[in-house]
C-alpha cells in the first residue's frame, strides 16, 4: 500500500517514537497524567541518546524506549506516593504491555490521541498547538519558531491547552456514530491548518515548515486505519495536500529565496507524492458525496499535472474555482480565483473583480501584492509601484519582504 | 599504540533540554564520530554512566549518596582508545560532539601498559 511507503520515508525515529509512546501511555494511563507522561517519555529519550551514542539501537528501539519509559512513569508515580493498590496494578500490567506493542494498537491509540487533542473543548489554535506538541512531537521553542510566535506566549497557550486537555478529555477514544461527523471534521480542519501552517511560506525555518506538513499528511493517513474515518473528504484533503508537498524542493532558490509557481523549476516536483495525490484523487471520487476539499484537490491536480507554467489549464481550473467560492466564499479563495481569472480573461477584468471584493479584503497584504501585479500587467506602473510599496509595508517576514522589494527595483523607471 | 582513556564530564544538563529531534541529531553526530573511531580501528570500548552511585570510604564503614557534584563535573561516560601517543589522543578527542556543549569538557588519560 502506499500509505505504508510513505510513512516509511518520514525518517524522524525519535520525534515519531515521542508522540507514539505519549500516545500509548496517555492511552494506557490517563490524559489527566500529561504532564508526568511527557517527562517520563523525554527521559527516556534522553536515556536512549546517551545510551545508543556509544552502542548501536537495539533491533527494537520502540519496545527498550517504551519500557524505560514506562518504568521511569512508574517510578515517579512511587515518588509521589500515589494510592499503593493503584500502583501494583499498573505495575503488573507493563510486562502483559509490552506483547501489545504491534503496528494495529499503535496506530489505533494514536487515532485516539489525534481525536483527544482536538477535543470540542479547545479552541482552533489551542487544537493545533497540542496536536504539534503531542501528536508531533515537536517541543514549544521549536513550535514557536515554526508558528513565528513568541516563545512566552507559545508555551503559555499550550498550557491552557493542556490544562483542557487533562480536565475535560477524559478516556480517549474515537468517536462512534454520529459524533464522528463532527469530530472528522474539527480533525481534518486542524489537519489542513497545520499543513497550511508549514505550507505558507516564511524566512529561515524552512526545514521545520516542511516537516509540519509532513506531519500533517502522516495524521492524515493515519486516520484512515479507521474505517469510519475513511471518507471522500479525508482522502480528498490527502491528495491536495501531496500535490502541495510534491512542490516543496522547488519553492525556494539555493539562496533561500522564494519561488512562484512560474520559476520554479517543476523537474524537482516529487513525482512520488504527485502520483500518490492522484490515487488519493482517485479514491476519494469513489465515494457519493462531493466537497471542498475534493475541489481543492482537483485544483491542485491540474497545477502539478502543467508540464511548464504556460501550459496550465486555466480555463478549466478557473471553472473548479468558479464552484469553490460558492462553497467557501473566504478572501483568500476569492483572491486566488481572481489569479486565474487573469489568466483567462486578462488582467483588466480581474482588477475589475478586484476591486468588487476589496471591502472584504482591504488591508491584506497578499491584496496589495495581487492588485499591483495587475496593474503591472496592463502597465499602470503608478498604481502598480503604489500598491507594491503598501505590500511591502504589510510584509510579514524577510523571505516575503524581500521578495517584494526585488520586484518594486525592477518596476522603478518603468 | 598506547591505551588511553576519555572521561567525559558536562553536556547531560544540555541535552535533557534538546527536543527527541535534536536529541537523535546529537546522538546521531555521536554516532558519526565514533564510527569514525572504530573504522580506524582506534575505537576499544566505552559506555555511558548514569548519575546514580555511592561513595565508598572509611575503610568501607561510610557509605554515602550519589556523586552529587556540578553537572559539570560528574562523569557521564567513558571511551577507551587506541593511539600512538597522548597528543594524538587528544586531537582524535576534538571531534567529540560533548564539546558542542558549553560545560563539555574530556579528560584524556593515558592508560598504564601492564
Amino acid at each position: 500500500m502506499s500509505e505504508i511507503s510513505l510513512t516509511r520515508t518520514l525518517d524522524h525515529l525519535f520525534r515519531h517514537e515521542y508522540s507514539k509512546l505519549v500516545a500509548l501511555l496517555t492511552n494506557r494511563y490517563s490524559a489527566a497524567m500529561i504532564d508526568l507522561i511527557e517527562d517520563a517519555v523525554q527521559e527516556a529519550l534522553y536515556k536512549a541518546a546517551k545510551m545508543w551514542s556509544y552502542k548501536p539501537m537495539p533491533d527494537n528501539p520502540s519496545a527498550w524506549l517504551y519500557r524505560v519509559a514506562s518504568n521511569q512513569l512508574i517510578d515517579q508515580l512511587r515518588r509521589e506516593k500515589k494510592s499503593v493498590g493503584w500502583e501494583e496494578t499498573k505495575e503488573e500490567k507493563t510486562e502483559d504491555v509490552m506483547l501489545e506493542l504491534d503496528e494495529d494498537s499503535i496506530n489505533d491509540e494514536q487515532l485516539k490521541m489525534i481525536f483527544a487533542c482536538c477535543h470540542p473543548s479547545m479552541k482552533a489554535q489551542e487544537q493545533l498547538m497540542l496536536s504539534l506538541k503531542l501528536l508531533c512531537g515537536l517541543s514549544v521553542k521549536e513550535i514557536a519558531r515554526a508558528l513565528l510566535k513568541n516563545e512566552e506566549a507559545t508555551k503559555k497557550a499550550i498550557t491552557r491547552a493542556k490544562h483542557k486537555f487533562k480536565t475535560e478529555v477524559g478516556e480517549l477514544k474515537v468517536p462512534s456514530g454520529e459524533a464522528i461527523k463532527e469530530s472528522l471534521n474539527a480533525v481534518m480542519q486542524v489537519i489542513y491548518l497545520l499543513f497550511n501552517e508549514g505550507y505558507k511560506a516564511t524566512e529561515g525555518e524552512k526545514l521545520m515548515k516542511n516537516d509540519i506538513s509532513e506531519e500533517a499528511i502522516r495524521l492524515a493517513i493515519l486516520l484512515l486505519n479507521e474505517e469510519s474515518c475513511n471518507t471522500g473528504e479525508l482522502n480528498a484533503l490527502i491528495s491536495m495536500m501531496l500535490f502541495k508537498a510534491a512542490r516543496f524542493p522547488a519553492r525556494t532558490d539555493k539562496d533561500g529565496n522564494l519561488l512562484t509557481l512560474e520559476h520554479q523549476d517543476r523537474s524537482l516536483w516529487r513525482a512520488d507524492y504527485i502520483q500518490w495525490g492522484w490515487n488519493f484523487l482517485q479514491r476519494s471520487s469513489q465515494f457519493p458525496k462531493r466537497s471542498i476539499y475534493q475541489l481543492e484537490a482537483a485544483i491542485a491536480s491540474y497545477y502539478s499535472n502543467a508540464k511548464t507554467y504556460e501550459d496550465t489549464n486555466w480555463t478549466q481550473i478557473l471553472r473548479l474555482y468558479d464552484v469553490l467560492v460558492i462553497h467557501k466564499p473566504s478572501p483568500v479563495v476569492k483572491m486566488s480565483r481572481i489569479v486565474v481569472l487573469s489568466k483567462v480573461e486578462g488582467a483588466e477584468a480581474a482588477i475589475k473583480h478586484l476591486e468588487e471584493i476589496e471591502p472584504e479584503v482591504e488591508g491584506k497584504q497578499s491584496f496589495e501584492a495581487l492588485r499591483a501585479d495587475l496593474y503591472a500587467q496592463v502597465e499602470n506602473w503608478d498604481k502598480a509601484r503604489f500598491h507594491l510599496s503598501i505590500a511591502i509595508r504589510q510584509a510579514q517576514n524577510i523571505a516575503e519582504r524581500r521578495f517584494l522589494e526585488e520586484k518594486l527595483l525592477k518596476w522603478i523607471g518603468k | 599504540m598506547t591505551k588511553f582513556l576519555y572521561l567525559f564530564r558536562g553536556g547531560d544538563g544540555h541535552m535533557s533540554e534538546l527536543s527527541p529531534e535534536e536529541k537523535q541529531a546529537h546522538m546521531e553526530e555521536w554516532g558519526v564520530w565514533m564510527q569514525g573511531l572504530a573504522e580506524k580501528g582506534q575505537l576499544i570500548d566505552g559506555l555511558p554512566l548514569t548519575s546514580d552511585g555511592k561513595q565508598v570510604s572509611g575503610n568501607g564503614s561510610v557509605i554515602t549518596d550519589g556523586p552529587f557534584a556540578e553537572g559539570a563535573e560528574i562523569v557521564g561516560g567513558y571511551l577507551m582508545v587506541n593511539a600512538e601517543t597522548l597528543d594524538d589522543a587528544v586531537e582524535l578527542s576534538k571531534g567529540c560532539p560533548i564539546l558542542q556543549a558549553e560545560d563539555g569538557h574530556i579528560e584524556v588519560r593515558e592508560i598504564m601498559n601492564m
